[in-house]
């Protein structure tokens, strides 16, 4: 097949399509772009695809022979793509401008805001490799490195996807449980109905709120991404899709347990600058999101960390910004902020 | 007006500048007072440095013994007669006033000379017994050097230290220079020079100590100095880097100022004065001198150690420079000349003395301390460099001389200790700041291991 | 113009307009009765209000301080670090590790120039300084040097503008000396222990607010460990 044809450009386009709609559907368009892959794959598999061919039922084999059967309908070169195993995770590398669907990956990725995360080759064998071993999910991540390869893993998935906002019927349902949208508008006067009853538990009820919220998302993601910093990473992006404000990661010491983390556009400043301010002078207001903060380090670092919001854009800075500590290991006296491993 | 600089280290100074041509000048002194030295020194520069030959005249010691002397002071005088720069006559007071037998003039005509020296000419006495002969014979002579176009120095033996008795000499000759051989407190014999009177020109007046170095004669002169003190502009304060203490004097030393800091033993006076010097360098780039004439650099090192000051560090960058004489070494008068000198050459901005009880301990004169001291201030203030000088305590009696420093001064600080419910308690006091509004009263002062700081008292 | 608070309900609730910065808070009580508490929760507000907050420590070491303020869930490392918080240590003398000590508690002039020296170093906009307590500071000197210690000690302050609050303990200083220092606060408040002895009540009562409206009435409040102060609503308990 050539680049030229126009089966492959019109192919790309759809793609690029797609996945430019995809970037604007809250919460995880990237898992949504994956389902649109496998979802087409699946079609080619009905039409192509004899589980009999296999020699065995590793995962390497079985995209090997998806690769044999893509070249036998004249889509591509096997040998193009070099595959091999890593304990559980399959890595492939391809040279980028031999992959059909390059024209896409690169067009996106151009865009600001819109990166490419999802290969589609990659989706393919994730498509593939559920057909054939069932239920087995596999994570996906590429890197289009400048050496002129396409660098791609497939790691095993225990767990479900977290981020996922579905609907049955008039059930909602966010990462299989029930939820509910609320505005803006709506929350603000739940916070001024609790201010105006019971003033002093309102800072409380925001930050321990928050906390027990963080703990159960960073536990999750703890068990996915044992590296500290890729866990604090991801757990900012998946707070960030889940619409809290963007979260950007200023620096990160293992060492010091000391993190700062900066929000932009916090829903909680946000809201303080379009209600009216809870408290009687200006002041930061974060403190869910703070609470939420303490609970993912604490998680992360394994030790109490406590989590200050030092500026907040409802004060009129550019953006909220948060400083986390470790607790002082001499305190004793007083009442202890949860910790996170006796819940 | 035609002056000739005499080419004595120092002594110029004294006559702005050099001595009226043609004039006779008689330099009278007790022996041993340097007469000799003096006058061959004259002669000796004339030649070597102006081009003027000259004569020297002697009716006492033989050549020999001459030439000698002056090689000690790496004065070549057979060389100089051999180059036709220099004649040496040997001869008797009858002789010089033979009027038929003119030696001079053949000498003088033979090199060309334009100075003279005679040594010396109390042996005019010996010849002439009538006072009104003598005076007339000593005023021919000197006409008759006059009139051959020398400038002459006249040595004349003084026989006592006792009353000053104004010898005729003094009226015909034009300029008279007396020398001196004193001695002062703490046995010491100090070299003075007099300068009694000079003919058709002004000299600075005084005593001024002089030494004989093995290069001659230095002359430690007290220029006149313009005092500008009064006129300085405000805002120049120097920043004493003693906590607390700028804030009592207002920002801090006016700039140029000599402050006495009186305290004592043990009233933290030279930690004060180190941190002035080494937080004036650290903190200000300021350079700065030690004197000291009490405690030696080891001694100040160590000091400076305590507080974890690197005094040693700053000497080899060049910021602080701590300067030793030993009390039975230094001269006042030089003492202040070469200070003077230091602090021009090293561009120091802050100086400490430690301290003034050296001067105090010399001088007996009343006057004479004010005027040294006076003399000192006005350099410093001239040099601008701020200065402090350690000063024994307030109340030690020193039948006035105390007084007389914390008068030139243009301001006093003052360091106690007392009991205060059984502690031992520091204190600072600011007795006076000229032309600073300064916080009164005692203030907290208070040496740990930072330094010293001092804490204002509250409330005014 | 900034104004600030207590960051307690009940008790700000009774200064509409706030207190600006450059007064200076006289909060006299009982030895127990919730001053330390009271002044955690000011500077709980502080911090939260973007000040940057000095705590004198004269009675206990600072770290007690600092436990307190995070029991309310503040993180004092970050502020400490930051240069938000700052402690002084006037209570172990010699064998403490704080940055800043006072080594030397009989003279008033160390106090003032070490406090003086800590605040000129706070480079925030607005400072707020708590003297824990400042009666422990004054025993056992001349009435004439406290006194000139006062006045020049706040007229500092208002002068630089920073919101200070002294606590006094009941009863430690003659009340003479109390009555003449009262006269240079703007505002007073007074916490005491009343009712029966075996039911004892804390009440708060505000003696005195400068250039401001307002109504001298007596607050019954208690201390929670969770909530701090919580003073008991409107009803106000009058004598």
């Amino acid at each position: 097949m050539k680049d030229s044809d126009i089966t492959i450009k019109l192919m790309n386009y759809m793609f690029m399509s797609m996945s430019n709609t995809m970037n604007q559907v809250p919460f995880s368009g990237q898992h949504w772009m994956e389902q649109l892959v496998i979802g087409s794959v699946q079609y080619f598999i009905d039409e192509y695809w004899d589980d009999s061919k296999l020699d065995s039922k590793k995962p390497v084999e079985i995209c090997r022979t998806y690769l044999n059967v893509m070249e036998d309908v004249g889509f591509l070169y096997a040998k193009d793509y070099r595959l091999e195993e890593s304990g559980d995770s399959l890595l492939m590398s391809v040279k980028t401008n031999k992959c059909v669907y390059r024209e896409c990956c690169q067009r996106t990725g151009e865009k600001e805001g819109l990166s490419f995360k999802n290969c589609i080759r990659l989706g393919t064998f994730q498509a593939i490799l559920r057909h054939v071993l069932g239920e087995n999910n596999y994570l996906t991540s590429v890197d289009m490195a400048a050496d002129g390869f396409c660098y791609g893993k497939l790691r095993p998935n225990t767990q479900p996807k977290e981020e996922i906002v579905t609907r049955e019927g008039h059930i909602i349902k966010m990462a299989g449980h029930r939820a509910f949208l609320l505005r803006q508008k709506t929350y603000a006067s739940l916070m001024a109905s609790i201010r105006d009853h019971a003033p002093q538990i309102l800072k409380h009820v925001l930050y321990d709120a928050g906390y027990q919220s963080g703990l159960s998302l960073a536990r999750k993601a703890r068990e996915s991404y044992p590296y500290p910093k890729e866990c604090l990473q991801l757990l900012l992006d998946e707070l960030t899709n889940l619409g809290v404000g963007k979260l950007e990661l200023v620096s990160f010491s293992l060492s010091c347990a000391r993190v700062k983390i900066r929000c932009y556009d916090s829903f909680w400043a946000d809201t303080a600058n379009e209600y009216g301010h809870l408290y009687r002078t200006p002041q930061v207001i974060c403190d869910m999101l703070r609470g939420i903060l303490a609970a993912c380090l604490s998680v992360i670092f394994e030790k109490e960390i406590i989590c200050e919001e030092m500026v907040c854009q409802s004060m009129g800075a550019d953006c909220c910004e948060f400083l986390a500590l470790p607790l002082p290991q001499e305190s004793s006296g007083g009442r202890k902020p949860h910790d996170p491993r006796n819940e | 007006m035609n002056t000739i600089p005499t080419g004595i280290n120092g002594f110029d100074k004294l006559v702005y500048g050099g001595i009226v041509r043609r004039n006779s000048v008689l330099i009278e002194g007790v022996p041993g007072a340097g007469k000799t030295t003096f006058g061959i020194e004259f002669v000796y520069r004339g030649i070597t440095e102006f081009d003027e030959p000259g004569v020297i005249v002697t009716c006492e010691e033989l050549p020999e013994s001459l030439y000698r002397d002056a090689l000690n002071f790496g004065w070549d005088l057979h060389a100089l007669e051999e180059a036709n720069k220099l004649r040496i006559l040997c001869t008797s007071p009858e002789v010089l006033n033979d009027p038929e037998v003119n030696i001079i003039e053949e000498v003088v005509r033979e090199v060309g000379a334009k100075r003279i020296l005679v040594d010396s000419v109390s042996h005019f006495r010996n010849v002439f017994s009538d006072p009104i002969l003598l005076r007339r014979a000593v005023y021919g002579f000197c006409n008759g050097l006059r009139r051959l176009g020398l400038t002459s120095f006249l040595v004349k033996e003084r026989e006592s230290d006792g009353q000053r008795d104004y010898a005729f000499e003094e009226y015909v000759v034009d300029a008279v220079i007396r020398l001196e051989n004193k001695e002062t407190p703490g046995l010491h014999r100090l070299r003075v020079l007099e300068i009694c009177k000079t003919r058709g020109q002004e000299h600075i007046p005084g005593k001024h100590t002089f030494r004989i170095t093995n290069t001659g004669i230095k002359v430690f002169a007290f220029e006149a100095i313009a005092v500008n003190s009064e006129i300085k502009e405000k805002d120049n304060l120097v920043n004493t880097g003693v906590p607390g203490l700028d804030d009592l004097l207002r920002g801090g030393l006016p700039q140029g100022a000599s402050v006495a800091v009186a305290g004592g033993s043990g009233t933290g006076k030279t930690v004060l004065s180190l941190q002035y010097l080494i937080k004036g360098a650290v903190d200000y780039g300021d350079k700065g001198i030690f004197l000291s004439f009490e405690e030696t650099p080891q001694q100040l090192l160590a000091n400076a150690k305590h507080f974890n000051w690197d005094l040693n560090t700053l000497q080899q960058q060049d910021l602080i420079k701590v300067l030793y004489l030993s009390l039975s070494e230094m001269e006042i008068d030089e003492t202040i000349i070469r200070l003077g000198e230091q602090v021009k050459a090293f561009g120091a901005r802050r100086l400490v003395l430690d301290s003034i009880y050296a001067f105090l301990s010399r001088i007996d004169n009343i006057a004479v301390l004010h005027e040294k001291i006076y003399f000192l201030v006005s350099l410093l203030n001239k040099l601008n460099c701020t200065t402090l000088l350690i000063s024994p305590a307030w109340e030690v009696e020193s039948g006035g001389k105390l007084e007389v420093i914390h008068s030139v001064v243009q301001g006093t600080i003052l360091l106690k200790s007392m009991m205060i419910q059984n502690r031992r308690v520091r204190q600072l006091e600011i007795y006076k700041m000229r032309g600073v509004n300064h916080a009164m009263g005692n203030h907290l002062l208070e040496i740990n291991a930072l330094g010293i700081q001092a804490f204002p008292r509250l409330g005014g | 113009m900034h104004r600030a608070y207590f960051g307690v309900e009940g008790l700000d609730r009774n200064l509409e307009q706030g207190l600006s910065y450059g007064s200076q808070i006289m909060v006299e009580g009982d030895s127990g009765v919730g001053k330390t508490v009271l002044a955690g929760e000011f500077i709980k507000e502080g911090l939260r209000c973007g000040d940057t907050c000095v705590y004198v420590a004269c009675d206990e070491p600072p770290t007690v301080m600092r436990e307190h303020l995070l029991s309310f869930k503040v993180g004092t490392p970050a502020y400490e670090e930051t240069g938000r918080l700052v402690f002084i240590d006037a209570y172990e003398e010699d064998g403490s590790t704080e940055k800043y000590v006072l080594s030397d508690l009989r003279h008033l002039e160390k106090y003032f120039t070490l406090e003086s020296e800590v605040l000129r170093s706070c480079n925030g906009p607005r400072v707020r300084l708590v003297v824990d307590s400042l009666s422990t500071l004054l025993t056992n000197l001349e009435i004439t040097d406290v006194i000139d210690f006062h006045r020049t000690r706040l007229k500092q302050l208002k002068k630089t503008g920073i919101l200070a609050m002294d606590i006094f303990v009941s009863g430690v200083l003659e009340p003479r000396l109390i009555t003449i220092t009262s006269h240079l606060y703007n505002f007073i408040l007074k916490m005491s222990f009343n009712g029966s002895r075996c039911n004892p009540v804390r009440q708060m009562q505000i003696g005195k607010v400068k250039s401001q409206q307002f109504t001298s009435s007596t607050h019954a409040f208690t201390v929670s460990p969770i909530y701090g102060i919580l003073v008991a609503a409107d009803t106000g308990v009058h004598k």
